[in-house]
């Protein structure tokens, strides 16, 4: 029986943003009325385009950023009312990998002390073990341990990469962002990497939420996905039945828009109007209804709620059972 | 798609003269393209497609330098052109777009303006006229209001906005031959769709042949005729897009294919190419892939495999592929 | 007992491993000065300047202070390089220790302004809010004056001598330091490695001292390396104007002013002391042009 380890409920984070002396403060709706629920040892995977909110949502599943509203609960802590050292202590199972292995890495800072920098701010274990524990994490994660007295300079992109998933599993975490974690790398190191991450999740039990604009890595990666488009979640399955019968137009022009690496596929593309809207200026109604194919007059006014099409597949789209294949 | 000859490209090298050394990004680049083609040039990062482009349109940036080679095209040789020749024909007979709109779209300049200079300067046109063909250049690339549009400046469009607009000046002076280098890497999966169906009409009506720049095997799978693979300033294997990932020959394509997740086909488990993507410094002796490939043999190790044609317009750079083929 | 002193042998080790393989960063500084012929000029006429300074009491061959009327204005001779001021002092000598004042008026205020414009802007920028607020309204207030007409003021009003002259320059040169932290700051804030050293508990003071401000530094070290040739200058201005070291004290800007109206009979008396001003000012500026450079990280890839 699998527990559950995060849920998010209504979770919201708008930022204001002035628009000169006279203009009314708009807001950016970064994340708007978000819900879901993680397993305990799953991957997460949670897709959209620049603007949909994606990256916010990581940060504040962290609480590397204030929520506007809602509510995260961590292993049973409700992480927005902890205070700064109760924080601290819960950081430890929670940890992230970003995307830019050229600036996630503090440039002044030798391979050893980026990895074990955790490690002494949570007063694990003493000097001598510490030095010890950083060569088997290196050797882990697939990096010699001469390496260790290294700048990261002196590294290729895929082995900063290494050092940033060193540096996320130091502490023996239970739960992973990975945002963007291979968008930077050249094919042939991202399977690297992503071999390497899910053997990582194996070896040490671990739980991932995977942020990602990349589909084909996120069906190769997850067990359920979310898409999320302008704040909101607009479809929410595990990922076979995502990827092979969704249901709502955007995931289907998602889906669609993915150049397959062989030329004898024929794929029926459903290209979209328009551009990625902005989530400052969030459309009436459903807030795909600008872009959407099928648009019909109630989706201009009223905003579809998620609702299943099938058992554990949510859709907020009001004719979802007519796309659902 | 067929008949005559385009650009052909023989050994071209461009070194990079850095304080650690000769970075030698393209070391014999061999390959030709025909009127009305598209041909997809793909590669990792250090692979040289970029500077293969920039060597083309003599653009290469110092301490890089064309060392050797040519560079053919419509029958002249444009390495042998001066300064002045080469700037009639870029944004005329070629015309390059890139990654990055913003780098090539002039940031204090009205979009407007930025496309008439292309009409005023190639086509001779007078300033009124020019800014009437810019807004229907705009118009049709699909971009709404063009009217608007052509009066804001680059940074007030949206990423996929502005590549049209320079998809736009680009073909505005319907060039033979346009060279895309990564024209659709920053933009989101639906906006990339979008560009990628645009490119494709725009060179039916216009005709214009395509040299695609990408590391994105899913895109030139879906836009061009033939597709080239480079690996460490050198051209790999060449072949009609339906052979190439249907009959990959060159262990490193097989193993690129290998490793790429699918979106429609799921696989347990990556495949990886072992080791990394090699000094460019100096670069192993022999086959440049060898110290990576399993089925490497002696001689692998010590004599550069050059580009052979295995049949049906398919060419390979691999020793043991050419004794397979019963070549010397 | 044993444990401790393992402890201790441990750390002493990983420093000297840290300092054996210098970070490349600074390697390629490095190299790149070498390659610039001004930058190199400049580091030597610093080099000479701090030499002399440092080495002074041995290589002047006079008491700098000695008076020996009888060859007061002697033109320079084989006894006396410089010739002598209207005391019959050894100018040669009083220039070779005039170069220890000008380091100490150099450097002493560019260090101070430094530390203190850092540590403000810092905070300002890594706090942000109303503390930024009113840190930075402070800095703008300092910089609205206009720097010299400040710096007089103050010493002036602290009274002439060489040490009020520099606390005037400290007062007037801190906020170009603090504008300039903070801004570095505010980017640095939002990289990627502060914000994973964020999620894993990393403290504030940690966070500015170990993550951003190593980071910061390559502006601050440009800035201090051009300022100190700034404020040698300005230290022997304010003293020509007398608010700054008095005689006979063999400060090259007090030399100058006393010289003054001799100026046009004894050439000698203010021509060596200037360029010798003129000479270490020179070769800071250079210096500091080529380490800007070499520091820029669009001329750095190769």
């Amino acid at each position: 029986m699998t527990k559950t380890i995060m849920e998010i409920a209504s979770l919201r984070k708008h930022f204001p943003i002035k628009t000169g002396l006279w203009g009314e403060p708009k807001l950016v709706r970064a994340v708007d009325d978000v819900d879901l629920t993680i397993e305990e040892g799953e991957s997460f995977g949670l897709v959209g385009e620049s603007g949909c909110g994606k990256t916010t949502l990581g940060k504040l599943i962290l609480r590397l950023m204030e929520p506007t509203d809602g509510v995260v609960n961590f292993d049973g802590y409700s992480l927005f009312n902890l205070k700064k050292e109760e924080l601290r202590r819960v950081r430890k199972d929670l940890q992230i990998v970003f995307q830019d292995p050229y600036s996630s890495l503090n440039p002044r800072m030798t391979v050893r002390e980026i990895v074990g920098r955790p490690l002494e701010l949570h007063g694990i274990a003493d000097v001598n073990e510490r030095g010890e524990r950083i060569l088997e994490l290196l050797e882990k994660v697939g990096l010699s341990r001469e390496q260790a007295t290294r700048y990261p300079h002196e590294f290729s992109g895929g082995q900063r990469q290494r050092i940033a998933i060193a540096r996320a599993i130091a502490l023996n975490p239970r739960f992973i962002t990975l945002d963007e974690p291979t968008s930077a790398l050249d094919v042939s190191v991202q399977a690297q990497i992503l071999n390497l991450l899910k053997q990582l999740q194996s070896e040490l039990k671990l739980t991932y939420m995977l942020i990602s604009h990349n589909l084909s890595v996120v069906r190769h990666l997850t067990d359920h996905v979310a898409v999320m488009y302008l704040g909101k979640i607009v479809e929410l399955a595990k990922t076979a039945e995502l990827f092979e019968r969704s249901a709502h137009p955007y995931t289907k022009a998602l889906v669609s828009a993915v150049p397959v690496p062989d030329p004898e596929v024929r794929r029926q593309r459903i290209v979209l109007k328009g551009d990625v809207a902005s989530p400052v200026d969030v459309p009436l109604g459903c807030r795909f209804h600008t872009r959407c194919p099928y648009t019909k007059e109630n989706c201009k006014s009223e905003e579809p709620k998620l609702q299943e099409v099938a058992p554990e597949h949510l859709v907020a789209c009001h004719f979802s059972r007519d796309f659902y294949s | 798609m067929g008949g005559e000859d385009l650009l052909e490209v023989s050994n071209l090298e461009t070194h990079f003269f850095s304080y650690r050394g000769v970075v030698k990004a393209v070391d014999g680049v061999f390959f030709d393209m025909k009127k009305g083609e598209s041909l997809g040039l793909v590669g990792e990062t250090g692979s040289g497609k970029s500077v293969t482009a920039l060597s083309i349109m003599r653009l290469v940036p110092p301490p890089g330098k064309i060392v050797g080679g040519e560079v053919i095209f419509q029958g002249e040789n444009l390495l042998e052109k001066s300064e002045e020749e080469m700037r009639r024909i870029r944004g005329k007979r070629i015309s390059m777009i890139f990654q990055d709109p913003m780098t090539s779209l002039n940031p204090v300049f009205r979009v407007g303006e930025q496309l008439a200079e292309v009409f005023i300067q190639h086509q001779k046109l007078d300033k009124k006229e020019a800014e009437k063909k810019s807004v229907d250049l705009l118009r049709s690339v699909g971009i709404p209001d063009p009217d608007r549009r052509a009066k804001q400046f680059p940074h007030q469009l949206s990423g996929g906005m502005r590549q049209r607009a320079m998809i736009a000046m680009a073909l505005a002076s319907r060039p033979d031959l346009l060279i895309a280098d990564e024209p659709t890497t920053a933009l989101d999966v639906t906006i990339q769709a979008q560009i990628l169906e645009l490119i494709k009409e725009l060179r039916r009506e216009v005709g214009t042949s395509m040299l695609l720049i990408t590391h994105n095997l899913g895109v030139v799978a879906e836009t061009c005729d033939r597709i080239a693979i480079m690996y460490a300033g050198g051209i790999i294997e060449l072949a009609k897009a339906v052979n190439l990932f249907k009959n990959p020959l060159h262990p490193y394509t097989q193993g690129l294919l290998d490793c790429i997740p699918r979106i429609d086909a799921p696989k347990k488990r990556l495949a990886v190419i072992s080791g990394l993507v090699p000094d460019l410094i100096q670069p192993p002796p022999g086959c440049r892939f060898h110290p990576r490939c399993e089925s490497a043999s002696d001689r692998c190790r010590t004599e550069k495999p050059y580009l052979i044609d295995i049949g049906g317009g398919h060419w390979v750079a691999c020793g043991r592929n050419a004794e397979d083929a019963g070549k010397p | 007992m044993g444990e401790v002193k393992e402890r201790i042998l441990g750390l002493r080790k990983e420093r000297l491993e840290r300092l054996a393989t210098l970070n490349p960063e600074t390697k390629l500084t490095l190299s790149l000065l070498r390659r610039s012929p001004l930058a190199v000029i400049g580091i030597s006429m610093v080099t000479i300047f701090a030499s002399i300074a440092l080495l002074g009491p041995y290589l002047a061959p006079y008491d700098p202070y000695q008076l020996d009327l009888s060859v007061r204005f002697s033109p320079p001779s084989a006894g006396h390089w410089f010739g002598t001021d209207g005391e019959g002092r050894d100018i040669f000598s009083r220039v070779v220790f005039g170069s220890r004042y000008s380091l100490v008026a150099g450097l002493v205020p560019v260090i101070s302004a430094v530390i203190l414009g850092v540590i403000l802007g810092a905070i300002a920028g890594f706090k942000g809010g109303k503390i930024e607020d009113l840190l930075m309204r402070i800095t703008d207030m300092f910089l609205a004056f206009p720097s010299t007409i400040l710096a007089m003021a103050i010493a002036a009003g602290l009274g002439p001598s060489l040490e009020n002259a520099m606390i005037a320059m400290i007062a007037v040169w801190w906020p170009s330091y603090a504008r300039l932290v903070r801004g570095s700051v505010l980017s640095i804030k939002e990289t990627e490695y502060v914000e994973a050293a964020r999620a894993t508990g990393e403290t504030d003071i940690n966070l500015i001292f170990r993550y951003v401000l190593p980071n910061a530094l390559s502006p601050i070290i440009v800035m201090a390396t051009l300022d100190i040739g700034g404020a040698i200058l300005t230290a022997a201005g304010l003293s020509f104007i007398g608010l700054g070291a008095q005689p006979p004290t063999p400060e090259w800007g007090a030399m100058v002013n006393a010289a003054r109206i001799y100026a046009i009979e004894y050439w000698w008396l203010p021509t060596f002391p200037g360029l010798a001003i003129l000479a270490v000012v020179l070769g800071f500026n250079l210096f500091g042009d080529g380490l800007r450079d070499a520091l820029d990280p669009r001329l750095r890839r190769f």
